[in-house]
């Protein structure tokens, strides 16, 4: 036996649970049935560096089971007379066990084989086999993922096996994917998926699930630089690339066993047990026309059979930093006051001056009243140092921006006995947002009980989940259009007006008798009152019967049902209520009436948002198993979904909050409007309504045929209907199909390659679609708001197009049509990657040190696009998605920089010369002089992630790279910081100045008026372009556990303590420009920074 | 597989109680419908966007001038090119509204004709049904013919038939090869459609719904196309046929003068209720009276001190006169079809085919209702060509910033008026020549496989 020594306190403890203990510090493994251990009493004693017999000695000490060691495996048994060693030949016995993991779930697949005999067996979904042996044979349980293991049959006709996983680093191999059909073992197809473990999940900390996956499947990106309102198409995360150009771009999210149609906010992270992510046509198929983009699979907590009540709890604190408000920052404040004076001195401002509603920065009414002679040159100029000396950061990070707390407590009971199981918990999770005033609160509620009368022939399942939440919206991040160096407050902290409006107009328009028309951000952020409610709740029920042996029938259901309520008081305090009231009020000064059409109260916004979802599912399962060498799996069975949502929106005027009233406004009337008399506008009603139905009907059937462990071929077929709009109902569906093969070449003979020891080689080919169903093929109206005459309003939303079905492209086309974008089947796409995940295990001893390495290689080529454009401009512009053939969906495209002429000019190349013809650059038709740069998402990435364990103390980081990938670093666009809408960027400084500075800049000069095309031209050269290459540190967990064992007097089985830090920030990047690629700074608000550290700190009690 | 497939029914017609069919028929979203009834077809019509007119045909006339240099840099590079008639006007640019947008409603035309095919005409929707078909007739033309105004040469009979029109798209199939008729085809299909439709629209307007089309609209715009192509025997007919049905006149007595918005959006003149895409940049700023911009002040000073419109039309500043806009009452530019054009249509069509007698009533008519009470002296006895010369006078005064210029001024140039328009800007000239192929603008550059405008 091995020289192991163990350290162990154990007080009233039932063997079970010592077995575990010795477990924990052992090599060894327990083997025995819950059956054996009937009648065995509890145990005290205290060792310290004992050798394992020792222990095993005063464990099994006067206690109806004996034990046995083979290799790492401790058998036990019901101590029995010693039999006769030399009898007669044994009988043979009928067998029956089960094989499970270390957390007793079940292991299907496993070969169970009888030593020094042909027969064999293998283990069927449950873990479960039947095998005849030698009443005193020895058994070898061996399987691709588990450790190999050798079990005495002794006389026993059931028996019931643990098996530990080969390798138990982080993101280790845990074989058993759910699909949300079926649980099948990874090496039970041909296909690719991941499973994310209980512990990689709770490796880290965050409020919600999907965060959770960064970093730890190959082949999941994380795209951080999602606009959500870009036009762009792009989803925050995806699986394996792109496969979409116009359609839904998201993976499909499942939740147990449907398809999630809640927030996904509202899963709680730690009621999740496994996250299966299934990455190919083979393994997403099952999924048809909702897996275009991939599957995750989040399968939630469940109770185990013949387990004691267990409790366990769990806290911790997350502290995040303020943003880093040097990063991204743009052109500094004095340089924005030269900028501002230039362009007034070159006559720029000299319109809205000459309009007195119009704004003007507080920059150019300085220049203007010193113009005007209203100020001296020397107060001027004062003023003005006054404004270069402040930077609006100063007081963002001062008052708009806090660091940022989190707490999370989460409450789990499980438990079950022969023929139920059970899980409860309850979550309470309380964000207070980086953002001052801004903050989610969340409440999560479940339960599920599952109960197998009849032998386990019959299962029932039924299932609650509710969430609660309130997310507070009161800071939107920035004040707004205004300038660098505008000042928020005084020094006392009072909220200052900012010239949104001209300050001496609104100082001194309607003499008095006009509400304050001042507009001061720091009092609106003090005042806002914005809050979304959610509730949402989830309803399962199912019925599993077992027919025959093989063959299982599946009922489920389920129902959910969510509203949330937006409610957005502008109260009668806040800027948006005085300036719409103002707006719209008449003041006749002879009679100093005031008129005013909207009522003086606040305004109050509400927006409801409900859906309810019922899902419904009869399924067929069926598995056999014959000559021990066939395993067929199928399923085959119908699914409908039926899901209606509903919007409204209302607003009431003159609302008091406290008496709940409101008053009545005209809405259909024009009224003129205060400021410019030659306008009329109506009063906005912010009505707005909309209902949703998507119904689905879908047909699959998929099965899987394994030979002898070593060659699997897999097929799916799949029909999925929709009320697809304006087409004939038998063309509402769409076939899909999949079918695969692999060959487990490491379960060959002849296969003997120690460093790889699992090798599978597989092909798979399949026809995924996508769902768009928002798009129609028939001719469809939009209906709309009615028009002043109280018509109501039709527009053409799709065009007649009665081939269009369920694949779909958006186009550009001619306008001439009617149209000026058009979907049909237009594009074809290509995508091509692998993802490699090594786990290997670096040391063997008291320290333990684990690595983790995920990599991840993929490429996606438009391969045929029917509406490429005619000249090179559209691909110049990004936000706008425009693929070209034989490129990513998502390039960067640049013109080639042939540097500054000597007056500051950035030239470009017309025919291979220098030019500044910068239209005809821009415009040309000669796609050879756009610069291809490369795709904007990484093609290499993955990532590192290394524990090194010490008794109970375990440290883990990650390392994320990212390679291969193209960006646009931002400049200084004149034509929109001069208007306000943007901050320019800090390359302003280095811009060409005066003769001979285009030898040491490429920046071009400043010169007025500002030239599109210039501009067009020199913010698309290939100066601009940085790699996107990192390495960045994603996070670090530091754990210790105390266990009973240990410290009997503990009142709990296990403690752990955790700390946790987060985006620890970027380690390595190929741009030298100070550019995080995952965070590319914008020029205007919203202000973009690099998610700040955080770290947690918690403690998880299991009793 | 019969266990499941009974079990599919139990779910399906149980658990929801609808057919497989109804259960796929249902409706994705309450904003879409397919427009198969007449409301439906309706609400095409009403849409605010066949009530727009392109924007290019007014920002190249002489009906506003740029004072301000700075302003004009300030401006789109479509609306400096525009103003200062550069040879391109789009630099590139593409998805132009003045193209797309009436295009978008000739489609929207063409769908609800289409779609007439599957709505049964029966005794208890006959009206409306007719109404409806009208209507889209009438949208179609209306947008065609001012898509002609601006991508079109003028309408000259001895060339039309080789002149390259417009796009005359008669299908809502997209599929359907682009082409460009001739200008004679283009007016044919104009004339077609318009004289079809005044059989179907009703007789009287809907002061309700001045957004739609009526039979004295379509023959208002018959005579505004006729009068257009220079056809004026034809242009007197339908001029006259609309002032039949209708010829209300507002009596600008009857308003004050000081308010900013001077017509309400039921001003009783209008027949047919049309702006200016509401987004252009340069009118915007016209309308809004920013500063950078005025009014021809000879135009101005044009006006008698007893003539209203100077007060209706205008705000006087000393330096600049801004426009105070909205015939309609709203603050966009009308282009629509309104009596006052109807009676300077058949006044001048009338004295052009040598009809005096009602040339100067119509005249007399519609001044008598501008001047202020009492001032107004008839004009007697003029000339044919003094009185044609007063007539047009009037119609530049009566029809200022109403979209008509820029037809005018093709028109006049074919009659050879020889009207040179010129504009001073930064110390630079620019002008534009009679007849020349700057009077048509370029398509825009994403509108391919058609051939482009000489300039």
């Amino acid at each position: 036996m091995h020289a192991q020594t163990i350290t162990l306190t154990v007080n009233n403890v039932s063997l079970d649970s010592v077995f575990a203990r010795i477990q924990e510090q052992s090599p060894y493994h327990f083997v025995y049935t819950s059956e054996e251990l009937t009648g065995t009493r509890k145990v005290s004693f205290s060792v310290q560096k004992a050798p394992i017999e020792a222990v095993l000695g005063l464990t099994f000490k006067n206690q109806p089971v004996d034990y046995s060691t083979e290799e790492k495996y401790i058998y036990v048994r019901k101590r029995q007379e010693n039999k006769v060693e030399n009898g007669p030949p044994a009988a043979l016995i009928e067998v029956h066990g089960k094989v499970v993991d270390a957390e007793g779930r079940p292991v299907p697949g496993v070969t169970v084989s009888v030593k020094g005999s042909p027969r064999k067996a293998a283990t069927n979904e449950n873990g479960e086999f039947d095998l005849k042996a030698d009443e005193n044979a020895e058994l070898i349980f061996t399987s691709v993922n588990m450790e190999t293991s050798e079990v005495r049959v002794a006389r026993r006709t059931r028996l019931e096996v643990s098996l530990r996983p080969k390798v138990t680093a982080l993101g280790g191999v845990t074989v058993e994917y759910s699909s949300g059909y079926e649980k099948r073992r990874t090496s039970q197809t041909p296909g690719s998926v991941d499973v994310v473990s209980n512990a990689v999940i709770n490796r880290s900390v965050t409020t919600d699930i999907l965060t959770r996956l960064d970093g730890v499947v190959s082949g999941l990106t994380f795209t951080k630089n999602v606009s959500p309102t870009s036009s762009l198409n792009q989803s925050t995360f995806s699986i394996r690339g792109r496969s979409t150009i116009f359609s839904n771009p998201n993976p499909l999210i499942i939740v147990d066993n449907f398809p999630y149609d809640g927030d996904i906010n509202n899963i709680n992270p730690n009621d999740v047990e496994t996250i299966s992510v299934l990455k190919d046509a083979v393994t997403a198929s099952v999924w048809g026309s909702f897996s275009g983009n991939g599957v995750v699979v989040i399968t939630m907590k469940k109770g185990k059979n013949n387990q004691p009540i267990r409790i366990s709890v769990n806290s911790n604190l997350t502290v995040g930093q303020k943003p880093n408000f040097n990063y991204g920052r743009g052109i500094s404040p004095s340089s924005y006051v030269d900028l501002e004076t230039y362009f007034y001195n070159n006559g720029f401002f000299t319109s809205s001056i000459g309009n007195p509603s119009t704004p003007i920065s507080p920059v150019v009414d300085i220049l203007n009243r010193q113009k005007l002679g209203v100020l001296s040159s020397a107060d001027a100029t004062a003023q003005l140092n006054l404004l270069r000396s402040h930077d609006i950061r100063t007081d963002l990070a001062k008052y708009f921006y806090q660091p940022s707390v989190g707490q999370q407590y989460a409450l789990n009971v499980t438990g079950g006995g022969a023929d139920d199981k059970y899980f409860m918990s309850a979550g309470f999770d309380k964000d207070a947002s980086n953002l001052v005033r801004n903050g989610y609160n969340r409440i999560t509620i479940s339960a599920n009980n599952t109960y197998s009368p009849f032998k386990s022939k019959l299962e029932l399942l039924i299932g609650i989940a509710f969430t609660q939440s309130t997310t507070r919206n009161n800071n939107p991040g920035n004040p707004g259009t205004i300038f660098s160096y505008t000042s928020l407050a005084d020094a006392h902290g009072n909220a200052l007006p900012i010239a949104i409006n001209r300050l001496s107009y609104v100082d001194t328009a309607g003499q008095g008798l006009l509400l304050d028309w001042h507009d001061r951000p720091l009092d609106e952020l003090r005042g806002a009152d914005n809050t979304t409610k959610l509730t949402d709740y989830r309803i399962n029920a199912g019925i599993k019967y077992k027919i025959i042996a093989g063959l299982d029938l599946n009922v489920l259901y389920q129902y959910s049902r969510g509203n949330s309520v937006n409610d957005n008081l502008h109260s009668q305090q806040s800027f948006y209520t005085r300036d719409l009231i103002n707006r719209f009020t008449q003041i006749n000064f002879a009679t100093k009436a005031v008129t005013r059409p909207l009522p003086i109260g606040g305004i109050l916004d509400e927006f409801n948002s409900g859906y309810f979802s019922h899902d419904g599912r009869v399924q067929v399962d069926y598995r056999h198993t014959w000559s021990e060498r066939h395993e067929l799996n199928a399923l085959a069975g119908y699914e409908i979904r039926d899901i209606e949502s509903e919007y409204r929106g209302y607003r009431l005027y003159g609302y008091d909050p406290d008496l709940q009233a409101s008053g009545l406004v005209d809405y259909m009337d024009l009224f003129p409007v205060y400021y410019n008399t030659a306008i009329r506008g109506q009063i906005p009603s912010n009505l707005s309504n909309l209902k949703t139905i998507n119904h689905y009907l879908s047909y699959f059937a998929n099965a899987s045929y394994t030979y002898d462990r070593r060659y699997i071929l897999s097929g799916s077929v799949r029909r999925d209907e929709s009320n697809i709009f304006g087409v004939r109902t038998n063309q509402k569906g769409v076939p899909l199909w999949s079918l695969g093969a692999a060959w487990n070449v490491s379960a060959e003979k002849f296969y003997h390659f120690e460093s790889i020891p699992y090798l599978k080689i597989r092909v798979t080919n399949g026809y995924n679609g996508n769902v768009n169903s928002s798009v129609s093929a028939a001719t469809t109206e939009f209906i709309g708001a009615p028009n002043i005459y109280g018509g109501t309003q039709g527009v053409i939303s799709s065009p007649p197009n009665p081939d269009l079905r369920w694949e779909r492209g958006k186009s550009p086309i001619n306008p001439t049509t009617g149209i000026s974008s058009f979907t049909g089947n237009t594009a074809n796409m290509r995508g091509k990657g692998f993802d490699v995940t090594i786990n290997t295990k670096n040391t063997v001893g008291k320290v333990k040190w684990y690595t983790t390495i995920l990599f991840s290689f993929q490429k996606d080529k438009v391969t045929q696009y029917k509406a490429t454009q005619t000249t090179i401009s559209p691909y110049l512009i990004t936000g706008t998605l425009n693929p070209l053939p034989g490129h990513s969906l998502y390039s960067v495209y640049a013109l080639p920089y042939g540097g500054l002429d000597s007056v500051g000019d950035p030239q470009g190349f017309v025919n291979g010369k220098l030019s500044k013809n910068y239209s005809a650059i821009i415009n040309s038709t000669d796609f050879s002089t756009l610069k291809y740069m490369g795709p904007v998402s990484p093609t290499f990435f993955g990532s590192f992630c290394n524990t090194v364990a010490f008794k109970q103390l375990s440290l883990s980081f990650n390392i994320k790279y990212a390679f291969g990938h193209y960006f646009w670093r931002p400049t200084t666009l004149y034509s929109s910081v001069i208007n306000g809408t943007s901050f320019g960027a800090p390359d302003f400084s280095k811009r060409w100045q005066k003769p001979g500075d285009e030898k040491t800049t490429k920046v071009e000069a400043m010169t007025y008026p500002p030239n599109s095309a210039k501009e067009s031209y020199f913010t698309s050269t290939d100066f601009f372009v940085d790699r996107g290459d990192n390495i960045r540190l994603q996070d670090l967990q530091l754990s210790y556990d105390l266990t009973k064992l240990g410290h009997s007097r503990l009142p709990f089985s296990n403690i752990r303590v955790y700390l946790y830090a987060r985006n620890l920030g970027i380690l390595w990047k190929a741009n030298h420009d100070g550019i995080d690629p995952d965070f590319i700074p914008g020029t205007s608000y919203p202000l973009i920074f690099p998610t700040p550290r955080s770290v947690s700190g918690g403690i998880k009690v299991d009793f | 597989m019969k266990i499941p497939l009974t079990a599919y029914w139990v779910v399906v017609l149980m658990g929801l109680g609808c057919t497989r069919s109804q259960f796929l028929n249902a409706r994705p979203s309450s904003t879409l419908v397919i427009p198969k009834t007449i409301p439906e077809l309706q609400a095409l019509i009403d849409s605010y966007y066949m009530n727009e007119t392109p924007a290019l045909s007014e920002t190249s006339t002489d009906d506003y001038i740029i004072t301000d240099a700075n302003v004009f840099k300030s401006l789109s590079i479509k609306d400096q090119n525009t103003y200062i008639w550069a040879k391109d006007i789009f630099n590139g640019q593409g998805n132009d509204p003045d193209w797309n947008e009436m295009y978008q409603n000739v489609l929207a035309s063409n769908v609800i004709l289409d779609q007439l095919g599957v709505v049964e005409r029966n005794t208890s929707n006959a009206s409306d049904w007719d109404n409806i078909k009208g209507a889209a007739l009438f949208v179609r033309a209306y947008q065609f013919w001012n898509l002609a105004q601006v991508f079109a040469p003028p309408y000259d009979s001895s060339t039309a038939a080789g002149d390259l029109g417009i796009s005359v798209r008669l299908t809502s199939d997209i599929n359907a090869p682009i082409t460009r008729a001739s200008v004679k085809d283009t007016y044919s299909q104009i004339i077609d459609d318009l004289e079809v439709s005044t059989s179907l629209l009703p007789s009287n307007f809907s002061s309700t719904f001045r957004n739609r089309p009526s039979k004295p609209a379509a023959f208002a715009l018959l005579a505004r196309v006729f009068l257009s192509m220079r056809a004026y025997a034809q242009a007197y007919l339908y001029a006259d046929s609309a002032l039949q049905l209708y010829s209300t006149l507002m009596n600008f007595n009857s308003n004050t003068t000081t308010t900013s918005i001077p017509f309400s959006n039921t001003n009783p003149e209008v027949l047919y209720q049309s702006n200016i895409i509401q987004t252009e940049q340069v009118l915007y700023h016209l309308r809004f009276q920013l500063p950078g911009y005025t009014v021809d002040t000879n135009l101005y000073k044009s006006y008698s001190p007893n003539d209203l419109r100077a007060y209706f039309y205008f705000t006087p500043k000393p330096t600049n006169i801004f426009v105070k806009s909205g015939y309609s009452g709203n603050a966009y530019i009308f282009t629509g079809l309104a009596t006052d054009e109807v009676y300077l249509m058949r006044s001048e069509s009338a004295a052009r085919t040598g009809n005096t007698a009602v040339a100067i009533n119509d005249l007399n008519t519609l001044l008598a209702t501008r001047y202020k009470t009492g001032t107004f002296t008839p004009y007697v006895g003029l000339s044919p060509t003094d009185l044609l010369a007063v007539i047009l006078v009037e119609r530049r005064k009566e029809l200022y910033l109403r979209g008509m210029r820029w037809t005018d001024l093709r028109r006049f140039n074919k009659e050879g008026a020889g009207i040179v328009l010129t504009r001073s800007l930064g110390g630079s000239i620019y002008t534009l020549q009679p007849n020349s192929n700057f009077y048509m603008l370029p398509i825009p550059p994403d509108v391919i496989g058609i051939p482009q405008n000489p300039r």
